[in-house]
């Protein structure tokens, strides 16, 4: 099972992202279906928020787990937080 | 404005609340009503396809109680990871969407639905988990954009596609 250190050290090497993201959280579990999954916490700037370089990094988040050796998790929660309050 | 309208603007209203300190209980509420506004609207979308014509309102009501939270979230990870290589959607309903591939608007919609509900799963049963007042304004974002993407296409077959398949995806035997 790839892990989730692995997963983080792959999302943090992602290029051309739409916003420049701070830091990377990964945590793995089963979701309330059951379901392996992957919890991915984003933190970015609190500008850069919007919800188009959400939808965005969502995306690009979700490619870089697919295309990662099997067997990945069966779903990506990708989540968004601002670097104010991950300092809070 | 409708139930779904009323619902996404009050979790808006929610996430925005206690200006300086936002209570845990505003973010988590803000949360579960933008899950159940997405939910809301595809319930009642699906019942105006399926019980179409005026004087059948009580029929559309009772039909509404039908939908399953656990079939329609099933359906909507099978529409979600659909794609010309990986067939997750059940056959007899794959044949029936005209290209066999799902637009980037269904996808980004059932998308939606399964983090949305998830994140309603943790709003309402994990006391242990700590919410922002960025992750729910997020999630209400998220929930606004489903809501473009159903415009654009909800005239389309592969919205009926989805419709039936909320109902009925997982009874379907293989």
């Amino acid at each position: 099972m790839t892990t989730a250190v692995q997963i983080r050290k792959k999302l943090a090497s992602l290029k051309r992202l739409p916003a420049k993201v701070k830091n990377w959280r990964v945590e793995s579990g089963e979701d309330n279906t059951g379901d392996t999954a992957l919890w991915v916490w984003v933190t970015l700037n609190d500008v850069d928020l919007s919800e188009q370089n959400r939808e965005g990094i969502r995306e690009a988040v979700r490619r870089a787990v697919r295309a990662m050796p099997d067997p990945v998790p069966s779903w990506v929660y990708v989540r968004f937080q601002g670097a104010s309050e991950d300092a809070a | 404005m409708s139930l779904h309208a009323d619902l996404l603007e009050q979790a808006r209203h929610l996430a925005r609340r206690e200006s300086k300190r936002p209570k845990q209980a505003s973010l988590r509420r803000s949360i579960a009503t933008a899950y159940y506004a997405l939910f809301h609207l595809l319930v009642n979308e699906s019942c105006a396809f399926l019980v179409a014509g005026g004087g059948r309102q009580q029929l559309r009501n009772a039909m509404a109680r039908a939908f399953a939270h656990s079939e329609m979230v099933a359906a909507c990870k099978a529409f979600a990871k659909q794609s010309a290589t990986s067939h997750s959607v059940k056959d007899c309903l794959r044949v029936a969407l005209p290209s066999g591939t799902i637009s980037d608007d269904l996808r980004k919609l059932a998308t939606a639905f399964v983090d949305l509900q998830q994140a309603r799963h943790e709003a309402d049963y994990d006391p242990s988990a700590a919410f922002t007042r960025q992750h729910a304004l997020g999630l209400v974002a998220q929930v606004e954009a489903a809501f473009d993407s159903w415009k654009r296409i909800r005239n389309s077959v592969e919205a009926d596609v989805f419709r039936v398949a909320l109902l009925i995806h997982q009874s379907i035997r293989s």
